[in-house]
């Protein structure tokens, strides 16, 4: 044991014992507390008000209307963050050919489990995305589930069979940025409206303001969508599925063509 | 017992044990040489750090009920029903900050891995001291 490695020992253990007496002696205030904060009460009495409209984002589900209307832009910025790991990551892999080769995957039982359980992870997925404005759940979490699925295939199937039957690189990239430009015409749509019609709208808004009379219906044929909540959620689920798939996809990549894809950048430099 | 007293020691102790979790996977970023090790040590640390964003969200109702999740339920709601979800309900700002967290932290993950997957294949070591080294030998040449 190095004096160095005691150092950085006592220096976690520091740490940890002045935030634990910080915390002890009240810090971060008694918790838990009998009333949430101001601005969350706020939220819980706006979400779904029928009452008082304009401030309303007509969603039942709290978290969502915090997440897609009242605090969209944040949102829309850590979408941005995250799409921008996959680019940084899809620059990683640049150049690299995925050769056709013929791979077995794993054992036939697999497979056959394989089949069976994709499908209902599939509709989990779409359930959790689909539902995202009316119970816990997203578009975040309905394309986590769904990459899930992918994974599983890349493993037990191979990747080579997963391209033959067209999830090829291009085209999970082409269907990102289709779910990318469904959370832009959504966030703009109030907004063209409004300038079509010569109203006062805003980019990102939801329903109706008391400045601004026009907003997208929260119920269509009986059936609650909350405006924008649900093509956000949708157009989320699906970029984000394809997002992580073409992650999955980068890093199985076999290691015989990533190599050869280095090498040919060592030629070029 | 005292039901408020022991909602707030438990509180305090997974509170304190999170920082401890902090602390151990803060010590396996600065100090453990593999790079796969320090991004599963970065992992463990955002997972702490929103789980202690959760324990700050969540509340206590009158006479220790069950809070609820922040899922308006009775469609269309009453005022009466309003006034009962606020007092109910837990806190859920804490939980949108983290819903998005989650997620970035998995791109930003995979990215990492993707980053030490081709350092691994261009310099056949993910050890940060051989990694110097080499740099260091490729700077005198």
């Amino acid at each position: 044991m190095s004096l160095r490695h005691v150092i950085a020992i006592i220096a976690m253990v520091l740490l940890i014992v002045t935030l634990s007496y910080a915390i002890t002696m009240g810090a971060i205030g008694p918790i838990p507390l009998f009333k949430v904060r101001r601005v969350s009460e706020f939220y819980l009495t706006n979400a779904f008000n029928p009452f008082n409209k304009t401030i309303s984002a007509m969603t039942p589900e709290v978290v969502t209307s915090i997440v897609w209307d009242y605090r969209s832009l944040d949102t829309l910025f850590e979408t941005a963050v995250f799409y921008l790991a996959i680019i940084a990551t899809a620059m990683l892999y640049r150049g690299v050919i995925v050769r056709k080769k013929t791979q077995v995957g794993l054992s036939p039982i697999i497979k056959t489990v394989t089949k069976i359980v994709v499908p209902s992870i599939i509709v989990i997925a779409v359930a959790v995305a689909l539902h995202g404005h009316l119970t816990p759940g997203g578009g975040f979490q309905g394309g986590s589930i769904a990459a899930v699925s992918f994974a599983l295939m890349l493993v037990t199937f191979s990747l080579y069979t997963l391209i033959r039957i067209g999830a090829s690189k291009e085209k999970l990239l082409a269907l990102r940025s289709l779910g990318l430009l469904g959370l832009i015409v959504t966030s703009i749509v109030v907004f063209v409206m409004g300038k079509f019609l010569g109203i006062r709208a805003f980019i990102l808004q939801n329903q109706a303001k008391p400045v601004s009379i026009i907003g997208l219906p929260f119920k269509i044929c009986n059936f609650l969508i909350s405006g924008s909540c649900f093509f956000f959620n949708v157009s989320e689920a699906l970029a984000v599925f394809m997002a992580f798939g073409l992650l999955f996809i980068f890093i199985s990549i076999f290691e015989e063509d990533v190599e050869e894809a280095l090498k040919r950048v060592e030629v070029v430099e | 017992m005292d039901p408020l007293f022991l909602s707030r020691l438990f509180t305090m102790i997974m509170t304190l044990s999170i920082i401890g979790i902090m602390g151990i996977s803060l010590y396996g970023i600065f100090h453990r040489p593999s790079l796969i090790k320090k991004i599963i040590a970065l992992t463990i640390f955002s997972d702490a750090a929103n789980t202690f964003a959760i324990i700050i969200g969540y509340r206590l109702t009158k006479g220790y009920g069950m809070p609820i999740l922040p899922v308006v339920t009775k469609i269309p709601p009453s005022t009466g029903y309003i006034e009962m979800f606020k007092e109910t309900a837990v806190d859920p700002l804490p939980q949108a900050l983290v819903l998005t967290a989650i997620v970035i932290n998995l791109g930003i993950i995979a990215f990492l891995a993707a980053l030490t997957l081709q350092i691994y294949r261009v310099s056949r070591t993910i050890d940060v001291r051989t990694l110097a080294v080499m740099r260091a030998k490729e700077e005198i040449a």
